[in-house]
């Protein structure tokens, strides 16, 4: 049971890493085909400034989940780290419902309303004419992965001995 | 203003203290808020995420984080020292010299600090250690130094500051740090120099062929050739693309390869700087698209001709890139629903009065929001910092009559030495882990180093031309705007007057 | 710091954030319950200056609301986009989160796809037919498409007709856009127009668009009279085309959400006022458009006047294959008003 969770968050990390690389990669040709377009073919592409905003968007929450998950968010540990071990673990299992809030309330609930709003709005985008809604999922996606992200982190402090890790 | 301001400060701070993700304090700090205004919070917050980082401006960033990856692992830092010793290495010193002026020359290449931290400092700080020159000392002068690539541009934080400030030209920002950048360097080299004859860190021994003094000579009759010839206008400051200017390229590269072999090895490194502000300038393409070609670029140098990345490790680079890339964003889309919730709740024009009310005089008004700024910078980060307070502060500004870009440089000069102090400080913690020293030990070190910044602070504060002057000389800025912006004559109400998009 | 006193500390900390999250919950059970005190405050948000004449409408529509009601409902204005771009206003209307925006017509075609209609080149015979039409049946009606997305019109204001303007060579015939990069907003409909006419359509964003024509990255750009002036593009371009190709009306926009929780009595001043600063805009409006091409004269601009008869045959090809049949038919049925 254990083992296969461990494998699928495994998978998911790998599946989710490979996402962002591609779509990093596809930021760069995209804008350079942008420049490209402009001066060699002597016309702009029409959608390469909006699929590049789409494509940043959607790096950024996904990306953001994967932060989590690597511990790589900014925090401020200078007022936390004054504290005795023990109540510096009660004050990261804080954090990470904290967190657990933050990702449950304004990703998947306000996200999935974002979108499904957008949906019913019948809302559009100018160049690429795709539905605004599907640039919204990344939202509620994002959210569910940092869901995951967070419980692993929690279950780590939970079972790490005071005054080891962090 | 009141309770919803009181909410929104108090859960900040709270979550804040309580070691929780910046990002997430910021945006549950403006969920709580918008809740106590009466309104939906979770849609908001959420579009806000979403839309705050809907932007092409802010691809730059990305972009310039790649190719700062890449020229960081490609080779392309240790060129530019080589160049640097043959420049400045002689000197009493000399090494410190070398690590100020490789750091200045790799920001202007790079977006970011922390990439001319880990890699300008990761090959000086242990070669100045072996020469005898004090620990604490090198990674004081490395962790200061890497600040000034935030102002000489391309600079990732001048953008997260255009999209904070509305519609200021990014061009505008880059072609304004430029001058800032280089007084924080020289003050800096300055104070290192001072340290360096009391120590007496000796120069290096390079060699000295006999006709490099004729070179040299040659050099410095070309440089003043074209400043003649400018000050007669046959040539003005945005000739990059003109057809004299391409020939001036031509004979300065010339010239100098044929003079310095350090110069022919580094030749493709400073060519990027080139292309990049030359590009923005010639309006060839936007600040996005130079960072873009900034990435092609310095993919085709690292991989391609110097191969020092391998293919297969680019993945690595990619994700690296997508993660610190997701870490800025996620800062900006959240911090750009609370400039909403404050905006809503009048909170930017509450401290506007409050500030206002303090005292008659710009002086004295930019000095308290210069120290604001200090403290804000010992304690938080520069994205964040940036997107919180310049809602806040620009409004006082304009009101003083300064101009926006002018502010942007102020604040970006200012959070720079916060990236330097304890107990949060970017730069200091990456110059320590490469030094191999405590914060404890290097602070007493750095606090000379703080007051070359500091000095060179209060000079881009109260001369407003050391940022303005260059953006108008190469047309990023009018001239009747910025003459209608010096503060220091007071009178003109509506001195922004920038018009939004029709 | 020992144990029992980091846990006191740290107990306090979290238990402030709790009371602090409480005291949200309860402050906004009491806007619920109707806990407004006196004055009635509708928000509005929009990306203009406030120099625009758009905006001053606006200060007069706030002023005659306050007269209209006894000071018991006001309006407050956030100006220069600090709300948000026109796109995310409209959403923050959809859910309810801000109370009123402006929006370009153009803007408004990706929540309603009609709206396209208005940024069509030539669809207007001149001034008085454009008023006619949006004041007329087929304005009014697309006034009210929005009601089923939370998005209902309050009136129109002048948006002017918008002209091509040039760095070097002057546009007197649709031959002279051969080849130039005329800077457009980012819109299909404006691209497609742009690239039917002849020249090389290519957007940029308005703040960067003067030192993009100062450094030759566009050969031109198109906008209405007052904005070429007053953001100093006049300085740059010497050029000026009366083409008049588009007239795009910029509306005032409330949110249902907002609308429908207002007394009846309300509803009529906010109806009232918006009407009133629209016909107080469109004044302003044609006095500002004669001013700024006076100026734009004066700083040594050369006004050409065309034909655009010539312009408009360059674009009937493009009007004729418009895929949306609701379009369609409604530039039909404003050709026929007369
Ligand atoms: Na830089
Ligand atoms: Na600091």
């Amino acid at each position: 049971m254990l083992e296969g969770l461990l494998k699928f968050k495994k998978w998911m990390t790998s599946a989710l890493n490979f996402v962002l690389i591609i779509v990093v990669a596809l930021l760069v040709v995209d804008v350079v085909w942008g420049v490209f377009s402009r001066h060699v073919l002597g016309e702009q592409t029409k959608w390469t400034e909006e699929l590049a905003r789409f494509l940043l968007v959607w790096v950024s929450l996904l990306g953001g989940a994967v932060a989590f998950g690597t511990k790589g968010h900014l925090g401020v540990d200078y007022f936390v780290g004054k504290f005795h071990p023990e109540t510096q673990r009660l004050m990261a299992i804080v954090s990470h419902l904290v967190v657990l809030f933050f990702a449950a309330a304004i990703f998947v609930y306000g996200g999935g309303r974002v979108v499904a709003d957008a949906l019913t709005m019948e809302q559009t985008t100018p160049a690429l004419g795709w539905k605004m809604g599907y640039v919204y999922l990344a939202l509620p996606i994002a959210g569910v992965f940092m869901i995951i992200y967070t419980i692993e982190n929690l279950v780590e402090t939970l079972v790490t001995p005071v005054g080891e890790g962090e | 203003m009141g309770t919803v301001a009181l909410v929104l400060v108090v859960v900040f701070v709270l979550l804040l203290v309580m070691n929780v993700p910046i990002a997430v304090s910021i945006a549950l700090a403006t969920f709580f808020a918008i809740l106590a205004d009466g309104s939906d919070p979770t849609v908001m917050v959420a579009a806000k995420m979403a839309n705050g980082v809907n932007s092409f401006a802010l691809l730059a960033i990305p972009f310039f984080i790649l190719s700062g990856h890449l020229m960081g692992k490609g080779g392309l830092a240790r060129r530019l020292i080589d160049f640097a010793a043959t420049l400045v290495g002689r000197l009493p010193g000399g090494l410190g010299y070398v690590n100020t002026l490789t750091c200045m020359l790799f920001g202007s290449i790079s977006g970011s600090a922390a990439a001319a931290v880990s890699s300008v400092g990761g090959f000086m700080i242990p070669e100045m250690n072996r020469k005898g020159y004090g620990r604490e000392f090198n990674v004081a002068v490395t962790t200061t130094a890497a600040t000034t690539g935030l102002l000489i541009p391309p600079s990732n934080i001048m953008i997260v500051y255009s999209v904070a400030a509305g519609s200021v030209s990014i061009a505008a920002m880059f072609m304004a740090g430029f001058l800032p950048g280089l007084i924080t360097g020289l003050f800096i080299m300055l104070v290192g120099g001072v340290i360096s004859i009391m120590k007496g860190y000796k120069g290096e021994a390079l060699e000295m062929p006999r006709w490099k003094p004729i070179a040299a000579t040659s050099v410095i009759a070309l440089m003043i050739i074209q400043i003649i010839l400018s000050q007669k206008g046959l040539m003005d400051l945005g000739f990059w693309m003109l057809p004299n200017g391409i020939i001036w390229f031509l004979i300065w590269s010339v010239v100098c390869c044929a003079c310095f072999k350090t110069f022919r090895r580094a030749y493709f490194t400073l060519l990027l700087i080139v292309i990049v502000i030359g590009g923005i300038l010639g309006g060839v393409f936007t600040a996005t698209e130079a960072a873009a070609i900034a990435v092609v670029y310095s993919y085709l140098l690292s991989v391609v001709i110097y191969r020092e990345i391998k293919l297969k490790e680019l993945p690595q680079i990619l994700l690296d890139t997508g993660i610190t890339t997701a870490v800025v964003m996620l800062l900006i889309g959240a911090s750009s629903g609370m400039s909403w919730i404050m905006t809503m709740a009048n909170i930017p024009q509450t401290v506007s009065a409050a500030l206002l009310g303090l005292s008659e005089n710009p002086i004295i008004i930019l000095l308290t929001i210069n120290l604001l700024l200090i403290v804000v910078g010992t304690f938080m980060d520069m994205t964040p910092a940036v997107l919180i307070f310049t809602p806040i502060f620009l409004p006082v500004v304009s009101q003083l009559g300064m101009h926006p870009v002018h502010f942007g440089i102020m604040m970006i000069a200012n959070l720079c030495i916060g990236l330097c102090t304890p107990p949060v400080g970017t730069c200091l913690f990456i110059g320590c882990g490469v030094g191999k020293t405590t914060i404890a030990k290097v602070t007493g070190t750095l606090l000379p180093f703080f007051g070359a910044m500091i000095a060179a602070l209060m000079v881009v504060t109260y001369i407003p031309a050391t940022s303005l002057w260059l953006p108008v000389k190469t047309k990023q800025l009018k001239a009747e705007d910025v003459q209608k912006c010096d503060f220091m004559n007071r009178n003109a109400d509506d001195p922004v007057g920038e018009a939004a998009a029709p | 710091m020992n144990k029992a006193t980091s846990m006191f500390v740290g107990g306090i900390l979290v238990g402030a954030m709790l009371a602090t999250a409480g005291f949200s919950v309860y402050l906004r059970g009491q806007q619920a319950r109707g806990g407004r005190q006196g004055q009635m405050v509708l928000k509005l948000g929009h990306g203009l200056d406030t120099g625009h004449p758009v905006h001053k409408a606006m200060e007069f529509m706030k002023q005659r609301i306050e007269e209209l009601s006894g000071g018991s409902v006001t309006v407050d204005i956030y100006p220069s986009s600090v709300l948000g771009s026109e796109t995310q206003c409209i959403e923050q209307l959809q859910n309810g989160a801000l109370a009123m925006t402006k929006t370009s017509a153009a803007a408004m075609e990706n929540f309603i796809p009609a709206m396209s209609v208005y940024g069509l080149p030539y669809v207007f015979r001149d001034s008085e037919h454009y008023w006619s039409v949006l004041n007329g049946e087929i304005g009014r009606g697309m006034l009210q498409q929005g009601e089923s997305k939370f998005l209902r019109g309050l009136c129109y204001y002048d948006g002017g007709s918008r002209n091509f303007y040039t760095k070097e060579k002057p546009i007197r015939t649709p031959e002279d856009l051969k080849g130039l990069k005329i800077r457009v907003m980012n819109s299909k409909t404006a691209m497609d127009m742009v690239k039917a006419m002849g020249g090389a359509p290519t957007p940029i964003a308005w703040g960067e668009l003067y030192s993009a024509l100062a450094q030759g990255t566009v050969d031109g750009a198109e906008n209405n009279p007052p904005s070429f002036t007053s953001n100093k593009h006049y300085e740059v371009c010497k050029h000026f085309t009366l083409d008049g190709h588009t007239r795009i009306p910029d509306m005032l926009l409330i949110s249902s959400k907002v609308w429908e929780k207002l007394d009846p009595q309300v509803q009529a001043w906010v109806q009232q006022a918006a009407d009133e600063s629209s016909e107080f805009q469109r004044e302003l409006w044609k006095k500002e458009t004669v001013v700024a091409l006076e100026k734009a004269k004066e700083e040594g601009v050369e006004v050409y006047e065309v034909d655009t008869a010539a312009f408009a045959a360059r674009v009937a090809p493009m009007l004729a294959e418009i895929p949306n049949p609701e379009v369609r038919a409604l530039l039909k049925q404003i050709s026929e008003v007369k």
